[in-house]
């Protein structure tokens, strides 16, 4: 058996919190049954204690959990659905857990307790036979021999061995500890036999010679022994904290609510005091300074005191990794050797708790998936122990823990592969990541690359632990790794939760924060055209600067918040400039402020939900002299510029999306360069892959360009001469030229890929804006859009493909014969081209319409049959809205299918659709959706 | 503030102006009024967000109600703060004058005039029609869901 004490004292105090939280959590999901994030925190600390339990040898906690978790993954995974029965067992079954630990607790070991047949019901529920078990109320269970049983609340209970073990088989006992009443049943014949108990039994214990004997156990310490029955019994009163010596009582523990809230006073005080120190040097009162003075020293030493409640070595945490890592490598036959360096170093009490559950999952990841067995070890020329290190130190403020291994790395192509094969990306995505995004993905919920599910590890539970948990305490984890050479983790986390080290920064006389969790460098540009540097340097409108040979994107505050004119702008271009260079999620750019003034210890508040959404803001503080200042959400702002670093103009686009609401058309457009240097675009709607094709890849069939294309031949097309543009297209240059590839955007019509040949893809925009019709003046050209301050030609791809000959004999296939009549309403002119050539594909006559008045006049009039209408909702002179309700009052229009289209569709808009009188309401965008639908409502089946 | 006479049911509200006209929120809302305060502007916020006050270390949300209304507004020109609590945090709507509390009688209330600035009616729960003046109540849901 185990015997490293302080071990299982951090396994017991672990597991009780564990467990009793559980409990509660549980009871909460049968309330919320859609919180899946509370199923699966349910998960992760049964899982925990699981995990805990097996390393220590303890099988009964380990089976049991076991099948909990089990049962709890079908829930996860939706296998099973949650019913009162199944939380009756999960409930009972963690009871027993609670039970398993206190034997534990005071016996060191597991003790004699049963537990079978709540694995055997836990087995049940997971097989989905969860009807067959009974409610089981009360119920007795022979005592087949007598052994040492443990008492709810610690009292041990022996019967005694001269008591004839053989003749106490009929006996029922039944301990009610809650009560800390003992109920002895005993069946009268036994009773002179048990009577042996008595004797050796301890004070306050007695058996009479009655069916029912009570013993009052409230002063009885020494325990008395007796046998206890198992089954009837109650769990024992959590709140009954006069009798239990639980170890985890022996720690004070204190709500961290209440800590921050202790901490958060603090710093209040010392901000206060601040502000009366400052007065007290300006008043000329020898008594107000003195008092002034010592508050100043009361205040500084109660905010180290509060400061060091709060700080623990995380030695305590690192060191029960040691033993984790011998025993997981001896059951896996693995040698490896766990080096621990910076035991000392300190952090906040709730931020190590916090990384407890992530380190574990991360040293089992090394383990398990990491560290190569030896004989693989030594033919990869690599000693036959392998070595993982733990190292934690300070750094700027933060606490650093690293895992480092020197096992087999990880593999970015095995990780793709898994995250495609478990559909958490798609292969284009991965094909487009970095190989540190890919590595990210094992941070990914649902991800595991353990081949089998193990105890130990598996079952996509582990990194996404990690990854939240750190996420959660402002801290950041980073994998980088070597194939064949290692891997390794690095935690970033902050020293304290409440109180974070922060740059103050001034930009147009605001004064703001920047957390120094993010920051790297201060850089100071010069600008002056004569010194070294090169200063800022500008691409596309965008700025940037080189540093050490990197090229880091310029952010200016001012410009980005808004701060300042455009004129003042462009003044600063020739100052000096300060850039703070920050980082986020290992991307860098140069945030531009006017000065820097100081760091600072900041307390962080939260922001009220009005101003929240600005994700520009991670929250505020209040500064030594009593004003808010603004904490700078470093990663949101890196977000929000991340498109629109590049141009001005995109910087509008984003501008225009953010601006969209629900129910307004957004156009999505493929932004493509052609022969003639314009700017045209293509509906996203209709692109189907962007795609570059080697140059060699090209075939020509009489004047026609074709590329195999995922088994079949696809149509290059030339676009410049079908719509008549000038330039040349890439397709009539390219033999003289030294392009290696081909750009080409793949449009599916009618079920038929064309190749768009253009000169280069640049960009995909969004915009709110309408597209123009009125200044077209070619075939092949839909109209006009502004995008951002420009305005470009949107090409009619459907126009184009017509106008071609080639592929005009596929699409004559299609039949003619019309399977019904649809009416469609919609003021953008590209989603109604696309749509009523969408539906006219699909073999629909469609009459199509501009407003809902139009709409309504043609059904009123009854100038065609109608068996279906389509509606956008957003529309000029009569919307859906408008338009269904008048339909509706219609008596022959009452049951006639009447779909909204829109680009957004939430809970909200789909309730006021369904109270104006819209039949469904789908996505405009997904057509697969709306065709699917469509049938559906016209009783076709496919 | 007078105290009416009448026997419908009775109930506590404040009194303020805004732009010249007299406004009342009940009581109950309020958690303190504080005079003029310095004032963090949060830039890229929705226009009647004044910014971001320090109550004793507590961060307010600052609502403008002139401009929520959509009247002028002017940093420099004197304003109160009513501190209300909200569902996530504590909001000041920033208003010209506080008056007193008065009693108002369910009697004297009246809907809102649906001839009423449609940029303040949606803020405005009704009218009480007092002897000295007509008092708008304001829907302080209404002000802090927008």
């Amino acid at each position: 058996m185990v015997n490293s004490s302080e071990l299982i004292n951090e396994f017991l105090i672990e597991s009780f919190e564990n467990l009793s939280n559980i409990s509660d959590d549980i009871t909460r999901y049968e309330q919320v049954p859609s919180d899946s994030d509370l199923l699966n925190s349910i998960y992760r600390k049964v899982h925990t204690v699981k995990g805990s339990a097996s390393f220590l040898g303890f099988k009964k906690l380990q089976s049991i959990t076991h099948a909990a978790e089990n049962v709890l993954d079908k829930l996860r995974s939706y296998e099973l659905k949650i019913s009162p029965v199944i939380i009756d067992v999960l409930l009972l079954s963690f009871d027993n857990c609670l039970e398993v630990l206190r034997e534990i607790e005071s016996a060191g070991e597991e003790g004699g307790g049963v537990y079978e047949e709540v694995i055997s019901k836990l087995r049940l529920i997971e097989e989905g036979k969860s009807s067959s078990i009974e409610k089981s109320g009360e119920r007795n269970v022979k005592i087949q021999n007598v052994n040492e049983r443990i008492l709810g609340e610690g009292y041990k209970i022996v019967l005694d061995d001269q008591s004839s073990l053989k003749k106490a088989k009929n006996a029922k006992v039944t301990a009610l500890a809650s009560k800390r009443e003992l109920n002895i049943k005993i069946d009268p014949k036994n009773v002179e036999m048990v009577k042996g108990v008595e004797a050796s039994g301890a004070s306050g214990a007695s058996v009479k010679n009655e069916e029912i004997v009570k013993t009052n156990l409230n002063d009885s310490k020494h325990g008395v022994k007796s046998m206890e029955e198992r089954e009837a019994k109650e769990p024992s009163d959590e709140s009954d904290k006069g009798s239990s010596k639980n170890i985890a009582d022996s720690v004070v523990r204190v709500n961290v609510h209440l800590l921050d809230k202790i901490m958060n006073v603090v710093g209040e005080l010392v901000l206060s005091r601040n502000q009366i120190l400052q007065y007290a040097s300006k008043e000329n009162s020898p008594e107000l300074s003195r008092l002034a003075q010592q508050i100043n020293v009361i205040t500084s030493d109660l905010q180290n005191d509060i400061m060091t409640t709060r700080m623990q070595p995380v030695g305590t945490v690192l060191g029960k990794f040691e033993r984790i890592v011998r025993d997981l490598s001896r059951t896996q036959k693995k040698k490896i050797k766990l080096t621990v360096i910076g035991k000392d170093t300190e952090l906040d009490k709730s931020l190590l708790e916090a990384i407890r559950d992530p380190m574990t999952h991360m040293i089992r990841n090394s383990v398990d998936h990491g560290i190569e067995e030896p004989d693989i070890r030594l033919s990869n020329g690599k000693p036959e122990e392998g070595n993982i290190t733990i190292r934690a130190y300070h750094e700027g403020g933060h606490v650093i823990i690293e895992i480092t291994d020197d096992g087999k790395g990880i593999n970015p192509v095995v990780i793709s592969e898994k995250a495609v094969q478990k559909g958490l990306i798609t292969q284009e995505q991965a094909d487009r990541m970095s190989e540190a995004q890919i590595l990210n993905i094992i941070f990914a919920p649902g991800f595991s690359t353990a081949e089998k599910v193990t105890n130990i590890s598996g079952r996509g539970v582990g990194m996404d632990v990690v990854k939240s948990n750190v996420d959660r305490i402002g801290g950041t984890v980073d994998l980088s790794s070597v194939v064949g050479e290692g891997s390794r983790f690095k935690m970033k986390i902050p020293l304290t939760l409440a109180i974070v080290p922060a740059l103050i920064v001034e930009s147009h006389k605001e004064v703001f924060a920047i957390p120094q969790i993010n920051l790297t460098e201060l850089v100071q540009l010069d600008n002056d055209g004569t010194s070294t540097d090169r200063g800022i340097e500008v691409l596309h409108g965008a700025e940037f600067f080189r540093l050490r040979e990197e090229l880091i994107p310029i952010v200016r505050l001012n410009k980005l918040l808004g701060l300042s004119s455009s004129s003042e702008i462009a003044q600063e271009a020739l100052k000096p400039t300060n850039v703070v260079v920050v980082n986020v999620d290992g991307k860098s750019y140069g945030l531009v402020v006017d000065t820097i003034l100081d760091t600072e210890e900041i307390v962080v508040k939260p922001l009220s939900q009005k101003i929240k959404s600005l994700s520009k803001f991670a929250g505020a503080t209040i500064m030594g002299d009593g004003r808010v200042a603004l904490i700078l959400d470093i990663a949101g702002i890196y977000t929000e510029v991340r498109h629109d670093v590049t141009s001005d103009n995109e910087q509008q686009m984003m501008a225009d999306s953010r601006n969209f609401e629900g129910d307004v058309d957004t156009h999505e457009m493929v932004m493509v360069k052609l022969g003639d240097e314009r700017i045209y675009g293509i509906p996203l709607c209709l692109v189907k892959r962007l795609e570059e094709f080697p140059r060699d890849k090209v075939e020509w069939s009489a004047d026609q360009a074709l590329v195999q294309y995922a088994g079949e031949s696809l149509p290059l097309i030339n676009v410049e001469k079908m719509s008549g543009l000038n330039g040349k297209s890439t397709l009539d240059i390219f033999d003289k030229s030294d392009l290696k590839f081909v750009p080409c955007v793949v449009v599916s019509i009618k079920n038929h890929g064309f190749g768009f040949v253009v000169s280069e893809i640049k960009d995909i925009a969004t915009t709110t804006n309408m597209i123009s019709s009125e200044t077209v003046d070619r075939d092949g050209l839909l109209g006009t859009l502004v995008v951002g301050e420009k305005t470009i030609t949107v090409l009619d791809i459907h126009g184009v493909v017509d106008k071609h000959g080639v592929g005009s004999k596929v699409l004559k296939n299609i039949s003619v014969k019309h399977k019904a009549n649809i009416l469609l309403v919609e003021d953008s002119p590209l989603y109604r081209k696309v749509t009523e050539e969408f539906l006219t594909d699909n073999g629909f006559a469609v009459t199509a319409v501009v407003n809902g008045k139009e709409a309504l006049d043609l059904l009123l009039e009854n100038a065609i049959k109608v068996d279906l209408v389509i509606s956008d909702i957003e529309m000029p002179i009569m919307d859906g809205y408008q338009m269904v309700h008048k339909i509706r009052q219609v008596d022959k229009y009452k049951k006639l299918p009447v779909v909204a289209v829109s680009t957004r569709v939430n809970d909200k808009s789909k309730a006021k659709g369904e109270e104006a009188g819209f039949t469904s309401q789908l996505e405009k965008l997904n057509r697969e959706e709306v065709l699917g639908s469509i049938n559906n409502l016209l009783g076709f089946d496919k | 503030m007078s105290k009416e006479k009448g026997n419908g049911k009775l109930c506590e509200l404040c009194g303020f102006i805004v732009n010249n006209q007299q406004y009342a929120i009940s009581v109950e809302d309020i958690q303190e009024i504080v005079r003029k305060q310095n004032t963090t502007s949060v830039p890229q916020s929705p226009a009647y967000i004044n910014g971001l006050i320090n109550l004793r270390g507590q961060i307010v949300t600052a609502l403008s109600l002139r401009k929520l209304f959509g009247m002028e507004y002017d940093a420099a020109s004197p304003h109160m703060n009513i501190i209300v609590t909200g569902r996530d945090a504590l909001y000041s709507l920033v208003v010209d004058k506080v008056l007193d509390v008065f009693l108002a009688d369910e009697r004297y209330f009246e809907s809102t005039p649906s001839t009423l600035d449609e940029a303040i009616k949606k803020f405005v729960k009704g009218v009480y029609k007092l002897e000295a003046s007509l008092v708008m109540h304001v829907d302080i849901n209404k002000v802090l869901m927008e």
